[in-house]
């Protein structure tokens, strides 16, 4: 079959080697030709080897490519490879796919930064890294991949690096993400030894002793939990927000932070082999996704909300993976990627009209002032409330569906627990979301009285940024964003009605129709238990009711434009403050650590490490003060030396004999 | 004369040319004392060479005269520039590498 992956690789880590060396003296339009075109033409040949795909039997689909042999140590072997199959595939056109299209959007986004160059350098780098890790053909490149995305987050993240807090929401993501490459690390070990090799065919296929899957399976879910956003791991990607908003759209929503739900579904076989570690999975997942969903009820910055609900749906993908759906997880992050990045997109543009602004509380009444914008973000927040036909109804429905089956089958309390959580995430995503929705485009605009209450309040000027925060925008100057960013809202407000299509029609009558789970390998979903269409139609039923219900409370709440009231309400108080997460682990963790460091800084380095250099400095200054008097500087005393020397030397030949 | 003459008489002269190099502070003389060692030196070379009936010491000495003609050289124009630099050509006042 044909495999273009390698070029599909390549060519977007060219596009990050001529924009990285040259873009700094390159006019816009040959900054936007590379960057587009580097990414476009890796969704191109992504496209084509789509096709070559489908044309060939389902038994074929896989194709490994090595171009060369990067480690050869007797039987070990590590080969730079592309691994094609239809898993992979379905990642390299979401990356290319949704990538381009945001690659589009940010040459309107990032219009007016200095920065300009970079940005599309990073975003190429990324794009490269992010195919790196998902056509590894080997577990030690897929850690190459895994790593190189997360330094792509990094370098986004701080791209603003003049804000302190840019800079600090980077530092945390990347020390958090290598808790997870350190998880990823020991895996790797564990799977090496146990079966002699790193390649994806052979670890595959091997069987392992049921707990050394499990603890191998539990350090690869570590990774996951750090790269996607779970519990405990979560915290760094509220804090990414701090990068442009179009890096939250493709990094920290549509494709880096489903790499551990990537990662769960390429080693599927490895995780099938250990109920305790699937149990963990599916629990975390659940868990997380109503906790991140509590969260995002109360925020008020609306990338935060996004964030939150980006953790919370993270979640789902993993619980879908728990009860070993992993078609379901991997359809879920289809139609996620499409949603989400819409609604970053969308989110971008109204912070972009507002020049800057993020706080919910200086928006509303943007509906009549921005109707594109307004109208693809009401697709995206129906599309991840779950509302029939939307894409998010699908995958959503499959994944409930899939748990409660689970639940049915085994018997286990636990399962209806977690499909309970589910069915209630469900109701809390379309509140939150409705709120948001309410929150920036209903009632009145409330920009311009907050900026009479605050004329006297000095003008904040960020001048790292493109978005000068010169107070906010009057009323009438706001307008519609351009094309450029319009028309991947467009495009992705399609995606997001008609993605949920490629699922499952079994409720409507039509069993045969499922084409994501016929592309995708049948062990992806054969282990998954089924569900009686009847029970099936309940669950469906039950989440579709609880997000109108959802959406009717928000709409009685904040349909007329949302009112920020203070709450004093403990429960509230939590949610707003994020259970106090950060804070607690400020005083459990870093203040402790931080402390040792400075113990160590000063006991340790200090006086041992230093003194001891330092002491050896010294011995040789003495050693060099006391030899320096034997230089006099009279050259008669330096022949008697000489001299004396040489009589020396004589003599003790003479003695010798 | 024997062989024991010639050497006695190279000792004697190499040691004058010591004595002259440690005591002296004029670097003419200095140099005129190095002179001294040289054909001492060059003297027992060719006693040995007469005495032993090879011509490897007589084929020295011939070394030795070039070597110490060049040395001259340099050693006259550094005194001639540390002359002109500093009035003064004391070898006890040269002492500016002092440690």
């Amino acid at each position: 079959m044909l495999n273009l992956s390698f070029w599909v690789l390549l060519i977007p880590l060219l596009g990050f080697i001529i924009l990285g060396l040259a873009g700094r003296f390159m006019h816009r339009t040959i900054i936007l030709t590379i960057g587009w075109g580097a990414c476009g033409l890796s969704f191109l040949l992504s496209v084509i080897n789509f096709f070559a795909m489908l044309s060939t039997p389902a038994a074929a689909r896989l194709s490994i490519d090595v171009p060369f042999t990067w480690i050869s140590a007797g039987s070990f072997q590590v080969s730079f490879g592309q691994y094609l199959d239809p898993l992979t595939m379905v990642m390299l056109l979401i990356v290319t796919g949704v990538g381009f299209l945001i690659h589009i959007y940010s040459a309107g986004y990032m219009q007016d930064d200095p920065g300009f160059w970079r940005f599309f350098a990073y975003l190429n780098f990324f794009i490269f890294a992010m195919l790196l890790l998902v056509t590894a053909d080997n577990f030690l490149f897929l850690l190459v991949g895994w790593g190189l995305v997360g330094l792509a987050s990094f370098l986004l993240i701080g791209f603003w690096y003049q804000r302190p807090s840019a800079v600090a929401a980077a530092k945390k993501a990347f020390v958090i993400n290598v808790i997870g490459d350190a998880g990823l690390m020991v895996a790797i070990y564990l799977l090496f030894t146990t079966t002699g090799s790193l390649n994806y065919t052979t670890v595959l296929g091997h069987t392992f002793p049921t707990d050394i899957a499990t603890i191998i399976c539990l350090l690869l879910f570590v990774a996951c939990a750090a790269k996607s956003a779970q519990l405990p791991l979560y915290m760094w990607l509220p804090d990414a927000m701090e990068g442009p908003t179009p890096v939250s759209a493709l990094i920290h929503a549509a494709t880096m932070v489903t790499a551990g739900v990537y990662l769960v579904a390429r080693a599927h076989p490895l995780f099938s082999q250990s109920p305790a570690a699937l149990l963990v999975v599916a629990s975390i997942g659940g868990i997380t996704a109503l906790f991140a969903a509590t969260i995002a009820l109360t925020q008020l910055d609306i990338k935060r909300v996004l964030a939150y609900s980006t953790i919370s749906q993270l979640g789902y993908m993993f619980l879908a993976e728990g009860v070993q759906n992993y078609t379901a997880g991997i359809f879920h992050l289809i139609t996620h990627a499409f949603f989400k990045a819409l609604l970053f997109l969308g989110a971008g543009a109204v912070i972009h009209m507002l020049g800057g602004e993020q706080d919910m509380r200086k928006m509303g009444g943007l509906w009549g002032k921005a109707r594109i914008t307004a109208w693809t973000f009401l697709i995206g927040v129906l599309a991840i409330s779950g509302i029939f036909p939307l894409s998010g109804f699908w995958s959503k429905d499959s994944i409930l569906g899939s748990v409660l089956a689970q639940a049915t089958t085994s018997g286990s309390i636990w399962y209806y627990v977690l499909w309970v959580i589910g069915l209630l995430t469900a109701g809390l995503t379309a509140f939150y979301m409705f709120r948001l929705f309410f929150g920036i485009f209903a009632g009145n605009y409330r920009g311009e009285t907050v900026a009479q209450a605050q004329l006297h309040v000095e003008a904040e000027t960020d001048e790292a940024t493109g978005h000068q925060q010169s107070g906010p925008i009057a009323a009438n100057a706001i307008h519609e964003v351009s094309s450029v960013m319009s028309i991947p809202l467009i495009i992705l407000a399609m995606l997001s009605i008609i993605g949920g299509f490629i699922g499952s029609f079994a409720l409507f009558g039509l069993p045969e129709w499922s084409p994501l789970a016929h592309f995708l390998p049948a062990s992806m979903s054969s282990s998954a238990p089924e569900l009686p269409l009847g029970l099936d139609w309940i669950s469906t039923g039950i989440s579709l009711v609880l997000a109108l219900l959802g959406i009717a409370l928000a709409w009685s709440m904040y349909g007329r434009g949302f009112t920020y009231k203070e709450s004093h309400n403990p429960f509230y108080q939590l949610s707003l403050n994020k259970y106090y997460v950060d804070e607690g682990l400020n005083i459990i963790l870093v203040r402790p650590l931080q402390a040792l460091g400075r113990g160590f800084s000063r006991g340790l380095e200090d006086i041992t490490l230093d003194g001891g250099s330092r002491g050896i400095a010294r011995i040789v200054t003495g050693i060099g003060n006391g030899l320096r008097r034997v230089q006099t500087g009279y050259t008669r005393n330096y022949a008697l030396g000489i001299l004396i020397g040489v009589v020396l030397i004589i003599a003790y030949y003479a003695v010798r004999g | 004369m024997p062989l024991s003459a010639y050497l006695i008489m190279s000792a004697v002269l190499f040691t004058i040319g010591v004595i002259g190099v440690l005591i002296r502070r004029n670097p003419l003389i200095i140099f005129m004392s190095i002179e001294l060692m040289l054909n001492a030196v060059n003297l027992s070379f060719v006693a040995l060479s007469h005495f032993l009936n090879t011509v490897d010491g007589q084929m020295l000495v011939f070394l030795v005269l070039t070597v110490a003609a060049a040395e001259v050289v340099v050693g006259l124009a550094l005194i001639v520039s540390i002359f002109r630099s500093r009035h003064n050509i004391d070898v006890d006042e040269m002492n500016i590498l002092r440690g």
